[in-house]
């Protein structure tokens, strides 16, 4: 058993660089996909085929028969009527991209590997892990499709609850991997443990958070009031939780979509600040206090960026950069938990 | 004195109407800061699911926004947006849009 594989450093960062690679590619992804959001481009492609639907459209003949398959749906009868045909390539583009990305992450995650299992590089620990994010990331697939077919229908906008479990699965396979990676090269001792639970809880917290921003992009909720810090005339603006039952309007009303996800920001700053305060005062590793400040210095940055993307009127880039801005902000939080909670 | 009286009441409801009417474009532009995320800074919309509003008639523009405000016409965006107006904020904005070109 003990020949089962052969466990070594070198192995282990072989695993974990590869997981770092996915770990890049997926976060390309997430910008990708947030592009295609914002471009409005997610309902171009009106069918799912994940094997033939890697071939493009390669002459005018096929373009047309996918402008007119388009042209079928609600979305263009009501939306986007008299589109040209140069305006229906862009969107198809997004789309298109995003499709082939998620199979290149797909054969980037499996050829290495069915590779490292054939040569026994995997631990008994570890190969579960792998499954699980194998079949994760096939769900990702599965629930893109799910997503988009909510839109193919006569009120043309893809549910907010399916687009935010979309973005939610892919946040939490993201770090799934990161941990996993870091868990094969990131060892520490001597760190004050309690703050690895502190620090954990502010991961779980910024993943809520990402949930909330899905809920804001699912309802196009960031294109009302463009003003901070006041939401139009107040800070508390009215109307809010105002349907029954009152916890419906959190999912579904706006100006509580947004204003949750305002509340949220703040509470996660305050947290961030006080916990980056005591950890910097304690006997924490310079490696770990790099850490803590890559995590402040990203807190402002995704913080600027969401009120740019608020007062802009979401401009596309901003917006892109918003939504990756939360998964490096979660990279940092992870890598401060990981440190702190002396895993080996 | 049944006619002055019907004169009276013509008088006071048409004086009304165009109270009602007659809303303040300059004050109406103040508060569209919160329209032109979607309708633009001139009232002209970045995005095909959205209208223009610029130049759009001043009576539907705030008939829309009644109806909005009251449930009549039901839309997540517009009813979130009109649920804060009061009766002058509808009729500054339908002055100032109706006002642009």
């Amino acid at each position: 058993m003990i020949q089962a594989y052969s466990s070594s450093v070198r192995n282990d960062q072989l695993i974990a660089r590869w997981l770092i690679t996915c770990a890049v590619v997926i976060f390309g992804m997430i910008l990708l996909g947030g592009v295609t959001r914002l471009t409005d481009s997610g309902l171009s492609m009106v069918e799912w085929n994940p094997i033939m639907g890697i071939i493009p459209p390669l002459s005018q003949a096929d373009w047309q028969v996918l402008f007119l398959k388009y042209q079928q749906f609600p979305e263009y009868r009501k939306i986007n009527l008299g589109m040209s045909m140069s305006e229906f390539k862009f969107i198809f583009m997004f789309e298109y991209l995003h499709r082939v990305l998620g199979r290149l992450i797909g054969l980037v995650f499996f050829i290495p590997f069915v590779y490292f299992l054939l040569t026994k590089r995997i631990s008994p620990q570890l190969l579960p892990k792998l499954v699980l994010m194998l079949i994760l990331g096939g769900c990702q697939g599965l629930l893109g499709w799910y997503m988009v077919k909510s839109g193919l229908v006569d009120v043309p906008h893809v549910s907010q609850y399916r687009l935010t479990a979309h973005l939610g699965l892919a946040v939490l396979i993201y770090g799934f991997i990161v941990w996993t990676a870091l868990d094969l090269i990131n060892k520490t001792s001597g760190q004050p443990a309690k703050l690895g639970k502190a620090a954990s809880f502010l991961s779980g917290l910024i993943f809520l958070m990402t949930l909330t921003g899905g809920l804001v992009a699912g309802t196009k909720a960031g294109y009302a009031y463009p003003t901070w810090p006041l939401m139009g005339d107040s800070f508390i603006p009215a109307g809010l939780y105002e349907m029954s039952p009152a916890w419906l309007s959190a999912f579904e009303n706006i100006t509580t979509i947004q204003f949750n996800h305002r509340m949220f920001a703040y509470l996660i700053a305050i947290l961030m600040v006080s916990f980056s305060v005591i950890a910097l005062r304690s006997n924490i590793s310079s490696k770990v206090r790099i850490g803590v400040y890559s995590m402040l210095a990203l807190l402002v940055v995704q913080i600027s960026l969401g009120i740019s993307t608020i007062v802009f009127h979401v401009p596309v880039a901003t917006a892109a950069a918003h939504q990756v801005g939360a998964v490096a902000l979660l990279t940092a939080t992870l890598f401060v938990s990981h440190s702190l909670l002396n895993r080996h | 004195m049944k006619t002055l009286l019907n004169l009276i009441a013509v008088v006071l409801f048409s004086s009304l109407a165009s109270v009602s009417f007659a809303g303040d474009a300059a004050a109406g532009k103040a508060k569209s800061v919160t329209c032109a995320g979607c309708h633009g800074t001139n009232g002209i919309s970045n995005n095909p699911m959205w209208p223009n509003l610029a130049g759009q008639k001043q009576a539907y523009l705030a008939s829309s926004l009644q109806m909005y405000r009251d449930g009549r016409r039901k839309n997540a965006m517009m009813s979130a947006m009109a649920k804060n107006l009061t009766d002058a904020d509808i009729a500054n904005l339908a002055a100032y849009y109706s006002s642009l070109k």
